[in-house]
């Protein structure tokens, strides 16, 4: 969002623009909402909030077997225990586990339901109908796509999110990491590991990806 | 905007949260994205109501095409661009709906600031664009 410090002056306001400007000037006026809140909560979401949250839960998951088997029971408490607050959308979050046999993958079929307290806003592609179409048609094609291929009697459990219900995937830990701490293993974690789109690699695969 | 690609895939712990693709393409998509939570926080709608209105205003966008757009590498045509034009809608309807707002009084204001624009300098409080 860099053109938000070098906006178009003198331009008139034009579209959904305008449109927002003429709802949040309304809605401030009458006292509905607070301006700084909304300055707050956009900061939230673009600075604070994202998935390097959920890649400490993860890390803390692989590391204590106890929190692991509370996180998969009552996933809100246990982020909690992290010092991760709840906020909306994450109200009701249940962690999935990925293990040899079931490989899990989270979509919202209708919108954009996403655990935000843990990965923040969904990306484009999670809201996109391409994806909520054909997480559900054709998983295994879908993860190919993301350079995910499974073997073939893996089981793809494809979870669709809700306002009732969000889902966040605990990846499995790659092989060759028992040294590593807390910190490290987090850093192992991607944002699409915890959607269920790609796996944890150790080592990481950044000069080859940088090579590409 | 960054797509999906930019992500890396493997990085270290601080870089995973700073390349992530930004969270709103324009800044009043995030204006947009904040009225709604901070409506819903302070209670003035329920989040279920508003979800159902975003389901309903995309599955309207599904059909006419305007969110899925132009291709992306790996999962095509998964442009989203039209997804805060959806919450946007989903949004005003809502607050029309509850009563917070009146239809006439949206369009009065969106014309009273669009022949209006705010003043370059001085109303946004910067300094001086030089002095010699």
């Amino acid at each position: 969002m860099s053109d938000r410090d070098h906006p178009e002056h003198n331009a008139p306001e034009t579209g959904p623009a305008l449109r927002v400007k003429a709802l949040e000037a309304l809605l401030v006026e009458k006292g509905l909402v607070d301006p700084a809140a909304l300055d707050a909560i956009v900061e939230q979401y673009e600075y604070r909030v994202g998935p390097r949250l959920g890649a400490r839960v993860v890390a803390r998951a692989w590391l204590d077997a106890e929190f692991r088997v509370r996180l998969l029971n009552d996933a809100v408490s246990a982020i909690g225990e992290l010092g991760i607050p709840s906020g909306p959308e994450g109200e009701h979050l249940m962690v999935v586990e990925n293990t040899p046999d079931a490989h899990n993958l989270i979509v919202c079929t209708l919108c954009s339901c996403y655990p935000w307290p843990v990965l923040g806003l969904p990306p484009a592609w999670y809201k996109s109908f391409a994806y909520r179409s054909r997480a559900v048609a054709d998983p295994r094609g879908v993860l190919r796509e993301f350079g995910v291929e499974l073997a073939p009697d893996v089981e793809i459990r494809v979870w669709d999110s809700s306002a009732e219900l969000r889902y966040m995937v605990l990846p499995m830990r790659p092989d060759g990491t028992e040294n590593l701490n807390e910190e490290q293993l987090a850093a192992l974690v991607t944002r699409d590991a915890m959607i269920g789109t790609g796996v944890v690699r150790y080592p990481a695969q950044t000069a080859r990806r940088a090579a590409e | 905007m960054k797509s999906h690609d930019d992500y890396p895939a493997n990085d270290n712990y601080a870089d995973l949260h700073a390349a992530a693709p930004a969270a709103f393409a324009e800044p009043w998509e995030a204006r947009a994205f904040a009225l709604a939570v901070e409506l819903g926080a302070r209670g003035r709608f329920g989040w279920a109501a508003f979800r159902s209105r975003l389901i309903q205003e995309i599955a309207e966008a599904d059909r006419a095409g305007t969110v899925a757009g132009a291709g992306h590498p790996r999962v095509p045509d998964c442009a989203a661009r039209g997804y805060y034009q959806c919450w946007l809608r989903a949004l005003e309807r809502l607050a029309l709906d509850q009563g917070l707002l009146s239809a006439a009084e949206i369009e009065r204001r969106a014309e009273a600031i669009a022949a209006a624009p705010p003043a370059r300098t001085l109303a946004s409080g910067h300094g001086p664009i030089r002095i010699a």
